[in-house]
């Protein structure tokens, strides 16, 4: 998309812990009310343990790293698969990672919780 | 925040929740207009962290237009669905201010180790750059 810098051999690290007030905010930018994401009620009733954070939230994580690692590399486009492997609960925390394959334009990226197990992970490759 | 009005569709047959038999594979369910503002900024930065972008949209924006025009357009959906997975593609990221269009289609639905599943694919264009981001496979379990 623009630019003409190397490409990273990892992605920059970043954590966000998913606490009510961001889960509220995502909401209502995204417009998704879904009471699984305020109410401990309604998702225990719909067979979670507690209050689960939208997916995207962390995948919305996952995009300001690759922004941040990459927004100085020439690239036509981004493509981006990922698998929501595991929901986030209400106040974890997650870290994003990535790491270059080979040499290549082809990155494996992951989201991880707290306890280092991946909620969400995929593929990302940089398209010059 | 954003401003977002449907354009097409935005509605199952008869008004009643969208099941998995009432999805055409093919067929586009609807589109709206969105306009991302200095509001969706604030709100972007209050969750993840203020970045200096010089007056462009996070990357991350288009995906968060994509589930916004998926909750609106298709409307109502039951209870229960899982996003499993996604597959997409961003070509530019969009511009502050500028209006663009997103569509919602139905591309496949199967049966995967006795869940339903339904395919949609999303796009956003706007009128100078075409084609922004198209998410070619957003993946749900569908709970009914």
């Amino acid at each position: 998309m623009n630019m003409t810098a190397q490409l990273p051999n990892r992605l920059v690290k970043l954590q966000l812990t998913i606490g009510q007030d961001r889960i509220n905010t995502f909401a209502a930018l995204a417009g998704d009310h879904n009471p699984i994401h305020i109410d401990a009620e309604a998702a225990r009733q719909s067979g979670m343990s507690n209050i689960i954070a939208h997916g995207s939230i962390s995948l919305n994580l996952l995009w300001e790293s690759i922004e941040k690692s990459t927004r100085d590399v020439a690239s036509s486009s981004l493509n981006l698969e990922v698998r929501f492997r595991a929901p986030v609960y209400v106040d974890e925390i997650v870290e994003t990672g990535g790491s270059q394959v080979g040499d290549s334009n082809n990155y494996e990226v992951w989201v991880s919780n707290q306890e280092g197990s991946r909620v969400i992970e995929g593929t990302l490759t940089i398209e010059s | 925040m954003s401003v977002t009005r449907p354009e097409t569709g935005a509605a199952a047959p008869n008004g009643e929740p969208w099941t998995f038999e009432k999805f055409e594979v093919g067929a586009l369910i609807g589109s709206s207009l969105q306009r991302v503002d200095d509001e969706f900024i604030k709100s972007w930065d209050s969750i993840y962290g203020v970045t200096d972008r010089n007056g462009s949209l996070p990357y991350g924006a288009a995906q968060l237009l994509t589930m916004k025009a998926y909750a609106e357009v298709v409307q109502p959906r039951p209870p229960g669905n899982i996003h499993a997975t996604q597959k997409c593609r961003l070509n530019s990221v969009p511009v502050l201010g500028r209006e663009m269009k997103v569509s919602v289609s139905c591309t496949a639905k199967y049966i995967r180790r006795n869940r339903k599943v339904v395919d949609f694919s999303v796009e956003i264009s706007d009128a100078e750059s075409g084609l922004l981001y198209a998410a070619s496979t957003l993946e749900i379990c569908w709970a009914v």
